[in-house]
């Protein structure tokens, strides 16, 4: 009985899909957001080093920058870079 | 990505580099008992489910530090395990109903719900007279318990830390549902459909017609085989159902009542908990909440000020 249940589930997967990433729809807003954060991953992800080794941590806190500005998150949480003083350049 | 500290920040320089030292060193409570930045201002006392978010962001900041990008959080996937643990192993077994109030709206309101269904065996016990009383009345004191321990932490406790911890009271419209709201011609209609929509989920993806086909005549051909062997005890499990199944459609139809609308009733099912007006992502705003919780103010957003030497007030 619950194969049964599970196999109709699955059968249903692919349209349950398309009506939560088409563009109109419920999710379709967080899917097209989640694409944008993977191609970004693909051709620019961010990298600890040139993070650590930057003179500034201003950066521009957009969707564009978004990965960058989470790994750049966790290198000051976890100490692995210092914040700059606001009155320093 | 709006910070709460953004009018302080973007006044003067000065209180920029204020701000930046209280964040740096953010301690682990207020960063939790703080609904400002945690639900846009939302206060819903669920501050146990910011946790997991701040365990599921570092999670996946972790990841990312690591060259791994996962969008699916830590939590959804241990809530999941542990869910289909609880219906293998048996919800009466493991199944504690308290913990859920601090998670959500919706854990409140099963709390009541399974207090009243409770309510009504131990009246029926009461007046069968018969030796389960005493063991209903204990579950309904330790519900009863610990929904007055729900309500003192949601309107006393929970607003004192935030008030205490970062320096403003809760805003309680989130949780306000004008009565107006609950009268629409046009809800039962709607609840009834998302009603339709989530059985059917919930078996397979059958069509509702046909499970409730289904369901009515096996019931009316068990009623029929044993009708002899009926006693109350069955009549009181019919009640319990009953009531349950209204306490959900009740539930679905105060989801409903806020918004007045329901765009994808099937998506609806799937991810009851997420508010429909906010198109971005909401893992991603998590994240994001995380990270201005995190980082030093230096770094906050741009649309507060480009530059960090300007008075961009």
């Amino acid at each position: 009985m619950i194969a049964i249940l599970i196999a109709g589930n699955l059968q249903a997967y692919v349209h349950q899909r398309e009506i939560m990433i088409h563009p109109d729809g419920w999710f379709g807003g967080q899917y097209a957001h989640s694409q944008a954060l993977l191609a970004q991953f693909a051709a620019d992800p961010p990298q600890r080093e040139n993070l650590q080794s930057r003179s500034s941590d201003l950066f521009l806190d957009d969707q564009a920058h978004f990965l960058e500005n989470v790994e750049l998150s966790y290198l000051h949480l976890t100490g692995a870079t210092q914040s700059h003083s606001p009155s320093q350049p | 990505m709006q910070s709460h500290f953004g009018a302080a920040a973007s006044s003067t320089a000065k209180q920029w580099s204020l701000s930046s030292t209280i964040l740096q060193n953010r301690p682990f409570f207020a960063q939790i008992f703080d609904p400002q930045i945690n639900d846009w201002g939302a206060y819903q006392a669920r501050e146990l489910s910011y946790v997991f978010d701040l365990i599921d962001a570092r999670v996946f900041a972790a990841l990312l530090d690591h060259h791994v990008l996962v969008f699916v959080p830590l939590s959804g996937v241990l809530g999941l395990s542990a869910l289909s643990a609880v219906y293998f192993w048996g919800a009466r077994r493991v199944l504690a109903l308290n913990g859920v109030a601090l998670c959500d709206r919706q854990g409140f309101y099963y709390l009541i719900s399974a207090t009243f269904v409770v309510l009504i065996l131990w009246l029926i016990a009461k007046v069968r007279g018969q030796s389960a009383e005493r063991c209903y009345f204990r579950v309904i004191f330790v519900n009863a318990a610990a929904i007055g321990a729900t309500i003192f932490y949601n309107r006393i406790f929970a607003p004192w830390l935030i008030y205490a911890l970062n320096g403003y009271w809760p805003n309680f419209s989130y949780q306000q549902l004008p009565w107006s709201k609950l009268l629409d011609p046009a809800l039962p209609a709607k609840t009834w459909h998302l009603f339709q929509q989530q059985v059917s989920f919930f078996f397979g993806n059958a069509p509702f017609l046909v499970l409730a086909s289904i369901i009515v005549v096996a019931a009316i051909g068990i009623a029929w085989k044993w009708r002899r062997a009926i006693n109350r005890n069955h009549l009181t499990l019919l009640a319990v159902s009953v009531v349950s199944i209204i306490a959900i459609i009740g539930l679905l139809a105060t989801m409903i009542a806020p918004s007045g609308r329901l765009f994808y009733p099937r998506s609806f099912v799937l991810v009851l908990h997420v508010d429909g007006a906010r198109c971005d992502s909401l893992w991603s705003q998590r994240v994001a909440q995380f990270s201005q919780s995190a980082r030093p103010l230096a770094s906050q957003p741009a649309h507060l000020c480009h530059d960090r030497n300007s008075d961009c007030g």
